[in-house]
Order: C-alpha cells, then structure tokens, then sequence
C-alpha cells in the first residue's frame, strides 16, 4: 500500500483516525481492497510502478467536512485529490496525480441545490451527476435543457472543472464557460465564494458572474488552487423544437468555404454543434479503406480530387441542430441555404423532420442524438467496446489525445497529417487522413480527435504511451497543443505551451507557493507542482 | 525386441484400457503422439484437483494453481497467453471457479469444450456427469465412484486434446452451483 | 371493449404486478441500483447512437452479443446462473471498457441487492 509522501505509517495512521473523526469509520478507505477502488480503470500505466495510487480515501457529506478534512491534511502535510463522480475515463478516473494522496471523493455530496427554469440556471455540488440532474429536472418538470458530455454519468461540475465539453448550442458546450459562480474551499481549509456570491444575502449568485475586481474562477480548473463545493450552471431554455439538418459540398477544396460559412452561422449564434464528416472519405464509423490512394505518402489536391470524383460522393458534409420555435427554425433553414447555394456552387440539402421538445420518456430510448439533445446516457463506450472488428483482443480502455487546431481547413489537414506520420512512426496504422473531420466541441477552434488504446498488459501500454508522447511532440512542432490529458501525460502536455520560456507555468508556480504554501491541493495536477516537489518533480 | 520400456509403454495402456473402452493400441498411439500442448490449471485445496495436477504435470506445459484467487491468475499471465496463441486449458476445479474461467475465456474466443462433473456426498461417494463428444461420453462410464478420479482423469488428458472437436454444447449445462450436501467439482477442457 | 377483451387487459395487467409483486426487498432494492447503475449500459431497450451493430443494442449488451454469439443471453438481466463472485469481481474490478465502481456510488448493500436481484428466482 502506499504511504503519502514523507510520512511514516504512524503519522498516516493518527491522520487517518482524525480523518474517521469527521466522516465516521465507514467513509474512510485505507484497506488495500479499498483503496484498489480508487485506481484509474484506463490507467496507461496499469500494474506498473509509475501507475498513480491513493493511499487512501475520505468521502465527505459537506462542505465544514471538507473543510476539517483540509485542515488536518495540512497539518500533517498529506496531499488531498478531489474527485467529484470519478468518472473522469481517459483522463485518470478516481486515481490521484501523485502516488500516495488521499482521494477526497467528494460524491456523497451530491444535492441539487436549486434549478430555476425562469433565470436558467442550477446549482450543484460535486456528487451530482448529468443523469441525476437530468431526472430532477424532468420530474419537476422544468423547462430547462442541459448540455452533457460523453457519457453522461459524469458531474456538471467535475467535467467543467476539467473543461469538458458537449453537444448542443454553442456557448453551452464550453462547459466552465458556462458556469456561473463558485464556492471553494481553500487549502487552507476557507471557505469563499465568487461573483455576487461574494456579497452576504445575495440572490444574484447565478445571474452575476463577476463581482468587482479580478475574477479567480479560472483558478480552479484543470489545476490545483482550491477544491469546489458548489457550482452555478447556465442552462439553455428548453427549445419549443429541434430539427436536424444536412449541407454537402462537392469537392475537397471546398472545405474551407465550408468552413467559412458554418463558423459564421456559429459564431452569429444562429447553430447547433456542426458536426463535420466525409461522405467520399467514407463517414466516421464506415472508413472506407482508401487504398492506392495513401500508398505514396500524403496524396496532393489533384489526387485527392481525383479521388472524390471517383467515389461520386460528396467530399464534405456538416450537420447541426436548429433549435427554437418552428417559425425561427424554418426562416433560418431558409437563410442557411440561401447562403450556402450563394457561397458554394454544388451546395446540396437535406433535413429530417422538426420534431417537438421535450421529448417524451417513451421515445428517448430510440433516438440516435441524445447528447445533441442534452439527454445523458452511456452510448459512447460502442466506440471502445468489443465489436466484431476488435473481438479477438478489445482494449482495456482509451486514452483520447485531442489535437487543437485552428478553425480552419489547413489546421485540420495539417494536424491529420502530423497525427499520421507519428502513428507511422511508431509503428501504428494511421488514425487520421485527409478526409479526418474536426470535431466543434469548442465552438472557437477544432478538434482532431485520435484514442489510443490501453491496457492491462505493460508492454502494450508502453507502446501506447510512446505513441501518445510522439503525438504531442509532433503537433507541438505544428504550434498545436492538447486540451485536456491523462496524468501520465499532463507534465508534457503542459511543457509545449512554453511562450516565453515557460512564462505562464512560471506564473501558475508562483500562484500555487501563495495559495497553497503546504502543496496539499493535487500536486503535480497539469504540471503544477507545490515547491518542496518542484525539483524532483514529486 | 521388446525392452523394458516397451513392456512399461504397452503395460500401461493396457492398465488405462481397463479403465475406458478402448483398445490399448489406441491409448497407446494417443499418448505417444506428439503432445498438443496445453495449460493445466488446478485448486491446492482439493485433493483429487492436487491428485489431478501431479500426475498432468509431465505433459501439461505449464500447470496454475488457482491458490484462491482466479482473477489474479487470468490477468497475471494466462489471458495474454491465450490472446496470442490459443492454447488449450485443462482443469480440475470447483464449478464456481469453471464458471468464472468460462466467462474469462469467452473474452479470448475460447469456450468450455469438455465438462465431466464430479458431485462428491458426505460418505465420499461420488457421482460423475459427463458431457463431451460421444467417444469421451462412452470412454468414461468405467470412472468409478471413489476418490482418485483426478489422477485418473490426468492421464487422458491425451485422449480429451485429440478430441477437441468435441460437441461444444457440453459447456454451460449443469450451472455452477453444487447440490446441497454435496461437494461440485468438475474436469473441464477449454479450447 | 367487449368481455373478452376486458378479461385480456385485466390478466395481462395482473401478470405484470404479480411479477413485480415476486421481487423481495432485497431484490428490488438491487432493481433500483441496477436501473440506475448498470441498465443504460446493460439493459434490453433498443435505440441509440452508433447502431450497436446494427442491432441498437446498448454498449454492454452489444458488447456481450459479441462475446457470447448467441450461446448465452447477452442482456444481464435474462441471465440465471451468474455467480455473485463474478459479479463483484466484475462491478469492483473492472472489465474492458467497463471501469471499477466505488462504494460512494455502489455500496457494498447496494451490491449485494445487485446480485439478489440477478439471482432472483425465475
């Protein structure tokens, strides 16, 4: 079992009993078979010596737990890791950055502390997860749509704190974007909140989000500044309809115009999330095997042309959700296409029926884009689970390496290219061609997606790991960084946004020795590390 | 000329006729042919499974013993075997432990190709369910009800991987629980 | 609605709360944790994204459909014989795709109603 840093079982024993002193014996973790709970199901590191382990776990009911509980751990110096649901998968799960920290599984707080469908907003604590919310605002009937991530058993505040993402109307799908009020518990076990919430009798906490003078919320994302207790979330109106609809474009150069457009109608607010993909390249889940065409390195325009010709398919696809009462849908369907037929000669259309929300209980089982229509659920994991392609040897779980690139049609078929010359390198088949799509999680840039397996088997995993490391290297040499990664990777993801010789991880190192003297707070989280680690690097 | 290991060789196997309906010639070829190789697996706490793995052991290529934990054993070595080469395993097990490996191993593409079911009464007594390939079905009627069947068993171990193509149906039949009063245990051949 | 079809309506209905009136606390406490837990992965409904092979099969159960091939039911819940150890194995252990659960989200109670519930008689 492992031990906290720099202190021996006796200390960790006393700790642990004032842990029990709060909690109660039933909401502390120490036995091994417990505490194995608390390991990363995707870990890329599983079964090694590197692989991130808790010592233990202390599961808290509220907030002046919390707080005691980060009173003693600075007391006897023992790093605390948050966890919200702990279904951060790809990311590192339960499991701590630093080997020897106590998780503080913070899922037994788990109240939805208000939703209001007049101001559109909830408030939540960590434990709360997009289904439970989802079935609290359908019981009350409130008319409200949330945004979920992929899966949906996730928490709204846990996945925004790690600035995850969804699938409906753009400034939603920025998940901390569209948060609206904190309340932390500092490492120094006290207790703030931000925004109006900062003004005593407030009752404008989740209508206004910045107070007066500089706002910290940043802080406490994808970091280790402080441990959330309690978050305001934006929520959409729920939409009078939906309806789903299609823009193809002929031929590869098309893209950028493409492009053009939907970032317009994007960034004007008028669509749903675009949804990208080649019907000649053969669609996202039907790749059709393109052959001759890649057998002489990355093909050139003209080849791949040729090859969109020969398919007889479009080269480009984008599909979005228009949301809102019928009368503004159809108007803005019309407008779409009138801009489209303006900007792109062979611009086609297709769209399915317009469809009433909310969608009744009975007809959600059956519908193909719950997410675009803030419905959790689990339907993601058919893209890693055994299929009839991986039957004889399905991975153990993925670890996603998301490329960022610009919202334009060479940022995309640059970082495809970069992502295959590193899979070739390292001795993989390539994930990516020129007829890889963006994904628009986030409505202002593109994602170029790949998932690399992992394992239960370390020398799998070392060959996955290296090809994960190879792909940041490469698109880091392109100006292109991640967004969010795996402990394994996160000191190496950080270290490529190193503007001015590291100015901004500088920066970050001298707000953590202030915030957080003791280094209590998940040390080593996205590369920051409290100062007695910062040399060995925990 | 016939020399001593000769008349070992031809003693045993008619030894082993007497125990299964076959000609000793056939036993014979089949144990002196050469070897498929297979995985052995066995549970320390039961003395026919132990009886079972000293006398497997010489031509098992490996032998595993469960030692209480099935699942440490699959994931420490035995799954990433099987996921390159398809080995066969033999076992003598608790049902319980069988069900487990079964499942394991449909993971792998792989599934229970023989079952031979052991219900051992308090007295000692014991009642055998076979179920395989109609050969094996009729070889094993002469298994006896008393202790010793494991070692028995071992040395058919031959005659059970050269009949791989058994009648797949023979897993899953009898369930994974034991009668009440009785102990459950079960030879098993997955491939 | 004539007699006859009045009769029907009244025996289907009363099938369907005699079944769940079969369900012990335990068993139908583990339903509870099990439709919340387990079933949008390892349920029967059909539907969804990505077509499951076409099938529309939820992940677990489409993942099960490939790995059992038609030897055994692939939807959990139709099984009779899975084995309580298996089954924590599986839920504290982890398995492919499918990640460890904690006791903050099932319990070892929860658990073991789980099990009673997947074990109940039929």
């Amino acid at each position: 079992m492992a031990l906290p840093p720099n202190t021996s079982q006796a200390e960790f024993n006393r700790a642990l009993a004032e842990f029990e002193s709060v909690v109660g014996a039933d909401w502390v973790f120490s036995s091994d078979a417990d505490v194995a709970l608390y390991r990363d199901s995707y870990s890329p590191l599983w079964g090694e010596e590197e692989e991130r382990i808790a010592s233990a776990a202390v599961a808290p009911d509220s907030v002046e737990e919390v707080q005691e509980i980060v009173r003693i751990a600075n007391r006897y110096k023992i790093p605390l890791y948050p966890i919200s649901t702990g279904r951060n998968l790809t990311y590192g799960g339960a499991a701590p950055t630093l080997t020897g920290s106590v998780v503080l599984d913070l899922k037994r707080m788990n109240r939805i502390i208000e939703v209001d469908d007049k101001r559109n907003y909830a408030l939540v604590e960590p434990g709360v997860s997009y289904f439970d919310l989802f079935k609290y605002i359908r019981e009350h009937d409130l008319q409200v749509m949330l945004d979920v991530p992929d899966p949906g058993w996730g928490s709204p505040m846990g996945n925004s704190l790690d600035h995850g993402v969804g699938y409906t109307f753009g400034p939603y799908r920025d998940h901390f974007g569209s948060h609206i009020g904190l309340e932390i518990v500092s490492a120094e076990g006290e207790l703030i909140r931000t925004g109006a919430g900062a003004i005593p009798g407030s009752d404008a906490w989740q209508d206004f989000h910045y107070g007066a003078g500089p706002s910290i919320d940043g802080l406490f994302a994808q970091s280790n500044f402080g441990i959330v207790t309690k978050m305001g979330v934006k929520l959409m109106p729920m939409p009078e309809a939906f309806k789903n609809v299609t823009v193809t474009v002929p031929r590869y150069q098309d893209l950028q115009s493409l492009i053009d457009e939907v970032n317009y109608l994007e960034d004007s607010y008028l669509i749903g999330m675009p949804f990208y993909n080649s019907p000649a390249g053969g669609g996202l889940f039907d790749p059709t095997p393109l052959g001759e065409l890649m057998q002489n390195g990355w093909p050139n325009p003209e080849q791949l042309e040729a090859f969109v010709t020969a398919q007889n398919k479009p080269a480009w696809s984008v599909s979005f959700h228009l949301y809102g009462p019928q009368e503004i849908i159809q108007g803005t369907w019309t407008a779409i296409q009138r801009r489209f037929s303006d900007k792109i000669a062979g611009a086609a259309f297709e769209e399915e029926d317009l469809h009433n929300l909310p969608i009744p209980d009975d007809d959600i089982p059956a519908l193909p884009d719950k997410a675009f229509l803030g419905i959790p659920n689990l339907e993601i994991f058919h893209i890693v689970n055994r299929n009839p392609m991986n039957d004889n040897d399905p991975p153990d779980g993925h670890a996603d390496m998301f490329t960022m690139a610009p919202r334009t049609a060479e940022g995309v078929h640059t970082a495809a290219r970069v992502l295959a010359e590193a899979y070739q390198e390292m001795g993989f088949p390539p994930a990516t061609s020129p007829f890889s799509t963006p994904i628009t999680f986030y409505a202002r840039a593109f994602v170029v997606a790949v998932l690399i397996p992992t394992w239960r088997d370390s020398a799998k995993n070392a060959a996955s790991r290296a090809l994960y490391e190879r792909c940041l290297d490469k698109i880091a040499e392109i100006g292109m960084g991640t967004y969010r990664t795996n402990p394994a990777f996160q000191e190496l993801a950080v270290s490529k946004y190193s503007f001015n010789e590291g100015a901004l991880l500088k920066y970050q190192e001298k707000l953590k020795d202030a915030i957080d003297p003791n280094g209590i707070i998940s040390p080593g989280r996205y590369g920051i590390w409290p100062a007695n680690m910062r040399n060995n690097r925990g | 000329m016939i020399n001593r290991r000769t008349t070992l060789k031809l003693g045993g196997a008619g030894a082993l006729a007497s125990l299964v309906n076959l000609p000793a010639h056939t036993l014979a070829a089949t144990n002196t042919s050469s070897a498929t190789p297979f995985h052995a697996i066995y549970d320390s706490v039961y003395s026919e499974s132990v009886g079972f793995a000293n006398t497997i052991q010489s031509s098992a290529s490996s032998i595993m013993d469960i030692e209480g934990d099935l699942s440490k054993l699959w994931y420490g070595q035995l799954r990433n075997q099987l996921i390159t080469s398809c080995t066969p395993l033999m076992g003598l097990t608790t049902r319980l432990d069988l069900f487990c490996l079964e499942e394991l191993a449909r993971d792998v593409g792989m599934k229970v190709s023989l079952r031979i079911d052991h219900l051992i009464d308090q007295l000692g007594k014991v009642e055998h369910q076979i179920n395989g390939s109609p050969m094996i079905n009729s070889s094993l009627v002469k298994l006896g009800h008393k202790s010793g069947f494991g070692s028995k068993l071992a040395e058919l171990s031959g005659l059970f991987l050269n009949d791989l193509t058994a009648d797949l149906s023979a897993q899953k039949l009898t369930g994974p629980n034991a009668p009440a009063n009785k102990t459950a245990l079960v030879t098993w051949m997955i491939s | 609605m004539n007699k006859l079809s009045i009769l029907c309506l009244f025996l289907v209905s009363s099938i369907g709360v005699a079944e769940a009136q079969e369900l012990s606390p335990a068993e139908a406490s583990g339903k509870v944790v099990f439709d919340k837990w387990c079933e949008p992965c390892h349920g029967r409904v059909a539907g969804g994204v990505f077509g499951g092979l076409g099938t529309n099969a939820l992940p677990g159960t489409s993942a099960l459909m490939v790995k059992y091939k038609g030897d055994l039911p692939p939807v959990l819940e139709d099984r009779i014989d899975l084995q309580p150890i298996y089954i924590s194995t599986v839920v504290r252990g982890g398995l492919y795709g499918m990640p460890i659960s904690r006791k903050t989200e099932i319990s070892d109670a929860d658990l073991q109603n789980i099990i009673a519930y997947l074990n109940r008689p039929r």
